[in-house]
């Protein structure tokens, strides 16, 4: 072998040798960094990427999306979509996919989590069986505890009982929510059960939880967010135990408050505002807090639902039947699978 | 005006005076500089203040003085250049209108007073393109546009005289002025550039009155054809100069709207051939502009010369150039790439590579904001060409291209919108009918898109995009009459986003839209609507005190307490609009209005109700000055509008029913706002409904009420609203025409009143007989007078006498006078209808004047006519209740002479064939009513007649023991009204029934107790 001969080969060793390093498995960050090795280690709390000898240690709070090594295009590309919200595209996506074909359990996994998770987004957006949707997601509760997608998955599947009105049922995974290490998942797991215990007319006890969340110290925008939400489940508990006084007052300082932008915030808001007001029999002001939900906040497919089941009633009332039957019909058009398109 | 304090301000000019003041003494000050560096740094305020100061200084020299009003209109002028917010902006032009104005007055041989007029007469223009651009109302836009033209007629009025200025101090030059005389050539060039720029912007004023016309309108044309003309001539005047190129440039632009497209690119070529320099570069920029818009129009399709010529600019004047005209230069190219491009087959590889020049065009179109960019990224989308189609569920379909469809959509709308407003004005229903179906789709589209947009978008999304999403939206839902939803998304918009426009637009769709849902509300409780009306309200004031809004807003909420009769709340509305507000006029003239009707209204109201006549004459005298102020204020804004004219009409009614007919004449009259100046000039301002009878019947009051009478022309105005109610070809002229006189006897029936209540004697001789010579006057015209103005003659000498009628007591020898001059009218108007066929028909419809002839027949003293007439009537007819009624008071009226009345207003009179009274009386009246609710009324006016005319006539009897059985009947009267209706008909009757109750007793020598007699008796004995 010539010297030539011998540096083509080393030419080709190296490539290869370079491939190898290249192809990993990466792990972006919510401050947007990004970082690639072999996950070596991955639980509900934290992710292990290991690079040559370094090891690096993320928490799964702050983690953005993880990107397997030699995962289907189609995965990476539904994870574009699902972050973007478009959950059909995601589907269609996934279920090109060869299951077969893939021979990684945390790929198999990620797929599972995906299909999953996108089902239930669209059951809780109206479309789509809520039942089929939390079938899926309790198989994959169950099968992988030590997902890093496990305090999500518990989240989803609270907010799907939730909506199939099965509240203390809800409250089960709320609580396994709340068994994260992180203040901001343990004040969002606090208003979550919150508000199922709202739903199980348990206001005093939900009343508890909200001040529990409001005793939490922790700072920043989220922190801020999460407080705001535990006052209004509070004043919805105060409306369910009949102060709706006290309730409107409060949901009108935080609707002030709160951040223009923050729409889920509001939805909610204009949600407890509109209920107070009904059960106060204050039927206009009850109209205007919902057609605030309908036509600022109908992203919230729930609450909208909810909202448009209101003004279906309330449009009637105020001697509008033609707004009452677009209420209704749009209802039944956009939230088929809805308990509040059932009534 | 920048938000600074007016006191602040004065210090700092003050400072700055007496600082230069103290260096060098003033007649060295450099004012002009001085001026100019405030100018230059923006502190406009404190020049026009520094100017003011100038004036008052005694050192200062009296040329420098002149010229202040001037200086301080140029900057006023300067400011506004600046202003964004088109009110202030407004208010400043006035200003500096005004300024300009005083100064030409002052020195009108000043040698800037023909630039004062330039100046003028280009303000004048901007608030005519201001007009008709604001105009939205279409039920509004001939009027509207006539304003406009008003100005622009006003600016070439005033060009015309800067014109002669500039000749005539260019005539006083010498022809050749020498080398070193630098001064004198400097003022000359000076002067000939001011001529030009004048004559430049008088040919302008023909192309803008063509734009107050429908486009393609014979008028449009005809005045496009007159600005062509006068700017070729201005062309061939200055054709080398850059007046002369741009009048050139403007000639194309007169040929484009023509339509005529080869003069125009003829025009627009030799431009674009002018050597390239620094000097032509804006003006080959904006030919090559008009030549590719003619080029790429859809009747000329020359798209490979408008690349041409595109690409031609590019590379010769394009480099670095992204304003406005460059922009527009690009977009026009890439289409014209497009459109080459998509002639090709689709397999043609020029196809794609003319759709890549296009890219190349439109790219920087789509990366610079301005009216090309939206479209320039949708046509990127276009060229991109093989992108999916959008599902209708949204997927795929991002917030920029659902926002852009949206938007798309609202322009498709509000183009199809126009169109239907003109459809509707030429009737046109088969075009309305596709406009509406083509609108309403439109609308759809519009909402659906912006909807998905709403939806799509996120963190990353400009909140300016956003808020206009939501803002379409708000626009879109009053636009459909949800006000509802107009109101929660307009004051999302205020409340979070006031700072921006859409939070102030949505502010006053909020409150439009929560008065439109009051209006609406047909329930009775509407205390939500108003505190939601209160609540914006209230937050505009507190938002933006300053503004326009909040202007509006309390011209807004100063209708509704007008409408809701809460005068002083009225008035603390009319405070808060700024007195250099645009809408103060406005306010102030429906404020006045307001006061005024209240007066009136309260002329009407029940004695107890009545303000006293201090108060009464203070609302009268506030009406009047609030009402002066506002026509002075709307007269200086401008030319008159509907408003304005109102506003007037009620001053002179004011001085009218005030007996200022001199002063009411003087505002009728008034030149350029009076009435009836706009009503025989055919004003658009007069337009509305019923001005003009309104106008001629108070000039006729006026006319007839003056010292010395002027009979001519009140004969004059009687003519002509009688014509102008038989031009209007309506069926029931002659209906309205009487009903006008009606109103015009009630007018002076309730004046009369007023003057009587108020003890003014004299006054109500004098009118009285003012109205008596000219009524005689009309009576004894040639010709006779016609049905209408016999039945007005009859009204008003009824009017008369009942202003003679002091109630309760005899009436005077005056009062009969003029109601037996009435019937006699009456009398003469129905001669004239048995000659005429029409009434010969319907003897029904005269029931009335016969009915109002036994009225008059009665009150002057002719009872015997007067029950003639009406037993006429019910012998045609005997269930005419009203006619039963008035022959009963007749009777009742007659017993005062001869007690036998009383009697037969009980059991009725005048026995027919069947030997039955055809005169009922009043014990029928209330048995033919008593199970007749609708009659309630009737029924009850019966009873208590029937217990008055025993009473009456039991007074009239000696014999006291007959007197007191006659009132014991009267009281049996009563009683079995009270047995058979416990509540009397309600408080107010029941009163009535109280106090005639307490006169029987009294008469009986019982304890006046009234009432309360009847109901101890009942409970004592219910049954009985």
């Amino acid at each position: 072998m010539n010297i030539l001969s011998r540096s083509l080969v080393l030419v080709v060793v190296c490539a290869a040798a370079c491939a190898t390093a290249l192809a990993a498995d990466k792990v972006k960050l919510l401050q947007g960094s990004q970082s690639s090795g072999r996950l070596t280690g991955i639980t509900p709390v934290e992710l292990v990427l290991e690079l040559l000898s370094n090891k690096k240690t993320f928490a799964v709070n702050e983690v953005d999306s993880v990107m397997f090594d030699a995962e289907p295009n189609d995965l990476a590309q539904a994870r574009i979509a699902v972050r973007a919200g478009r959950y059909e595209d995601a589907v269609a996506l996934l279920s090109k996919i060869d299951a077969a074909k893939v021979d990684r359990s945390e790929i198999a996994a990620d797929i599972e989590f995906f299909k999953a998770m996108a089902a239930a987004r669209l059951a809780l957006a109206g479309s789509g069986s809520k039942t089929e949707a939390g079938k899926k997601l309790f198989a994959f509760e169950k099968a992988h505890r030590t997902s890093f997608h496990y305090f999500e998955v518990c989240e989803l599947l609270g907010d799907l009982l939730a909506a199939l009105n099965k509240h203390s049922d809800a409250e089960t995974f709320y609580n396994k929510l709340a068994e994260a290490p992180w203040p901001d998942y343990k004040m969002r797991a606090g208003v979550l059960v919150g508000r199922a215990l709202v739903g199980q007319k348990q206001f005093d006890r939900a009343n508890g939880r909200f001040d529990e969340v409001l005793a939490i110290e922790g700072t920043g925008k989220e922190a801020d967010r999460q407080k705001l939400a535990a006052r209004l489940g509070k004043a919805s508990a105060l409306a369910g135990a009949g102060k709706t006084d006290q309730a409107v007052q409060l949901v009108e300082q935080i609707i002030a408050e709160a951040d223009a932008e923050n729409l889920e915030l509001h939805a909610r808001a204009y949600t407890v505002l509109g209920n107070c007001y009904r059960a106060a029999g204050k039927k206009k002001e009850a109209l205007l807090a919902f057609l605030h939900v309908d036509l600022l906040y109908s992203r919230f497919g729930e609450l909208h639902a909810e909202a448009l089941a209101n003004l279906a009633t309330l449009w009637a009332d105020a001697d509008k039947g033609d707004r009452a039957a677009q209420a209704r019909a749009l209802l039944k058009e956009k939230y088929p699978t809805s308990a509040w398109a059932e009534n | 005006m920048k938000p600074k304090s007016t006191s602040r301000r004065l210090l700092s000019a003050l400072a700055l005076v007496s600082a230069c003041l103290a260096a060098d003494g003033f007649c060295a000050e450099p004012v002009d500089q001085f001026v100019q560096a405030l100018r230059e740094r923006k502190y406009y305020d404190e020049a026009i203040d520094y100017l003011a100061l100038l004036q008052v200084h005694e050192q200062l020299p009296g040329i420098v003085k002149q010229r202040v009003p001037y200086e301080q209109a140029e900057t006023l002028l300067e400011q506004a250049g600046g202003e964004r917010d088109l009110t202030v902006r407004g208010t400043q032009l006035s200003r500096a209108a005004e300024l300009f104005e005083t100064f030409r007055g002052s020195f009108p041989d000043h040698e800037l007073a023909g630039r004062a007029a330039t100046h003028i007469a280009n303000i004048l223009i901007e608030r005519g393109q201001f007009v008709v651009q604001s105009s939205l109302d279409p039920d509004n836009q001939e009027a509207t546009r006539a304003r406009a033209r008003e100005y622009f007629e006003q600016a070439r009025q005033q060009l015309t005289a800067a014109d002669r200025k500039f000749q005539a101090d260019l005539q006083k030059m010498p022809k050749l002025v020498a080398p070193t005389e630098q001064d004198l050539q400097n003022r000359k060039r000076r002067l000939a550039g001011d001529l030009a720029q004048a004559r430049l912007l008088s040919a302008s004023i023909d192309f803008e009155l063509a734009k107050t016309f429908e486009a393609g309108s014979a008028p449009a044309k005809k005045h496009l054809q007159a600005a062509a003309h006068n700017y070729s001539s201005l062309y061939e005047s200055y054709r080398t100069r850059s007046v002369g190129l741009l009048a050139r440039w403007w000639e194309g632009r007169c040929y484009q709207e023509l339509g005529q497209f080869k003069q125009a690119l003829g025009c627009y070529r030799e431009l674009i051939e002018l050597p390239a320099t620094a000097e032509t570069r804006a003006i080959k920029t904006r030919s090559t502009l008009g030549a590719l818009e003619c080029l790429t129009n859809d009747s000329q399709k020359k798209y490979q010369e408008a690349i041409e010529y595109g690409e031609r600019w590019e590379k010769e004047l394009g480099s670095n150039q992204a304003d406005a005209y460059g922009l527009a230069i690009r977009y026009r190219t890439a289409l014209a790439y497009q459109a080459q491009s998509k002639a090709l087959p689709i397999k043609d590889p020029n196809r794609k590579k003319l759709a890549g020049f296009a890219r190349q065009f439109v790219v920087p179109v789509a990366q610079h904001p301005g009216e090309y960019q939206r479209s320039a990224k949708m046509l990127l989308v276009a060229l991109g060409g093989n992108k999916d189609p959008k599902d209708a569920r949204g997927r795929d379909v991002t917030f920029a291209e659902a926002y852009e469809q949206g938007r798309q959509a609202l322009e498709r709308m509000q183009e199809v919108a126009a169109n239907l407003a003109i459809a509707q004005r030429g009737k046109d229903r088969d075009a309305i009918e596709t406009l509406e179906k083509q609108k309403s789709e439109s609308t759809a589209a519009a909402l659906e898109s912006l909807r998905l947009a709403l939806n799509k978008s996120d963190q990353k999304t400009p909140i300016e995009d956003l808020n206009s999403v939501r803002y379409y939206l708000c626009f879109l839902a009053w636009d459909a009459g949800q006000f509802h939803d107009a109101a929660v998304l307009g004051e999302f918009l205020a409340r979070r986003y006031g700072d921006s426009l859409p939070g102030r637009q949505g502010a006053r769709i909020a409150l439009a839209a929560w008065v439109r849902l009051y209006s609406d509300s047909k329930a009775a409780d509407k205390d939500f609507e108003r505190a939601q009306i209160q609540h914006i309200a209230e937050m505009i004031f507190k938002r933006w005190p300053d503004k326009e809004e909040s202007d509006e807003a309390a011209l807004t909420m100063l209708n509704f307490a007008v409408a809701e009769r809460h005068f002083d709340k009225a008035l603390d509305y009319l405070d808060k609009i700024s007195t250099t507000s645009p809408r103060r006029g406005q306010a102030e003239l429906r404020a006045g209005q307001a006061l005024w009707s209240a007066y009136l209204r309260s002329l009407q109201a029940p004695a107890g109700e009545r303000p006293s006549d201090e108060d009464a004459n203070q609302l009268k005298q506030h009406a009047q000055e609030i009402l002066s102020q506002g026509v002075a204020r709307m007269d200086k804004a401008g030319p008159v509008d509907s408003t304005l004219a109102a506003g007037v009409l009620a001053l002179a009614q004011i001085c009218v029913e005030t007996d200022q007919p001199q002063q009411a004449i003087a505002w009728l009259e008034n030149p350029k706002l009076g009435p009836l100046t706009l009503v025989k000039a055919g004003n658009p301002a007069a337009a509305r409904d019923a001005f003009a009878t309104e106008t001629y019947k108070l000039a006729l009051r006026a006319y007839i009420g003056v010292h010395p009478q002027q009979l001519k022309k009140a004969e004059e105005a009687m003519d002509a609203v009688e014509k102008l109610v038989q031009k209007s070809g309506d069926a029931a002229a002659s209906a309205n025409l009487t009903a006008i006189y009606i109103s015009l006897g009630r007018e002076l029936e309730q004046h009369l009143r007023e003057l009587r209540n108020s003890g003014k004697t004299k006054e109500l001789e004098s009118v009285s007989k003012a109205f008596e010579v000219f009524l005689d006057r009309i009576t004894k015209r040639e010709g006779g007078g016609s049905y209408a103005s016999l039945n007005w003659v009859g009204e008003t000498y009824y009017g008369l006498g009942s202003g003679f009628d002091e109630g309760g007591r005899p009436l005077s020898l005056k009062a009969k006078e003029y109601f037996q001059k009435a019937a006699t009218a009456y009398e003469r108007m129905l001669e004239a209808a048995q000659k005429d066929p029409k009434y010969k028909d319907q003897p029904d419809s005269l029931v009335g004047v016969r009915l109002r002839l036994a009225d008059c027949q009665g009150r002057a003293g002719n009872f015997d006519a007067a029950l003639k007439t009406l037993v006429a009537i019910l012998k045609e007819k005997s269930v005419r209740l009203n006619a039963q009624v008035q022959a009963a008071q007749l009777h009742q009226a007659r017993g005062a002479t001869d007690p036998k009345g009383y009697a037969e207003a009980i059991t009725g009179s005048s026995p027919g064939r069947d030997g039955k009274n055809v005169v009922w009386g009043w014990a029928k009246i209330s048995q033919m009513t008593v199970n007749r609710p609708e009659f309630e009324e009737t029924f009850h006016q019966a009873r208590l007649s029937m217990a008055e005319a025993r009473y009456k006539y039991a007074l009239t009897q000696e014999d006291e023991a007959k007197r007191k059985k006659i009132l014991e009947a009267a009281k049996q009267d009563l009683w079995m009204t009270f047995k058979l209706r416990p509540n009397l008909g309600g408080e107010e009757t029941s009163a009535r029934y109280d106090q005639m109750l307490k006169q029987i007793q009294k008469s009986l020598g019982d304890k006046e107790a009234g009432l309360v007699e009847f109901k101890e008796r009942d409970v004592a004995a219910p049954g009985t």
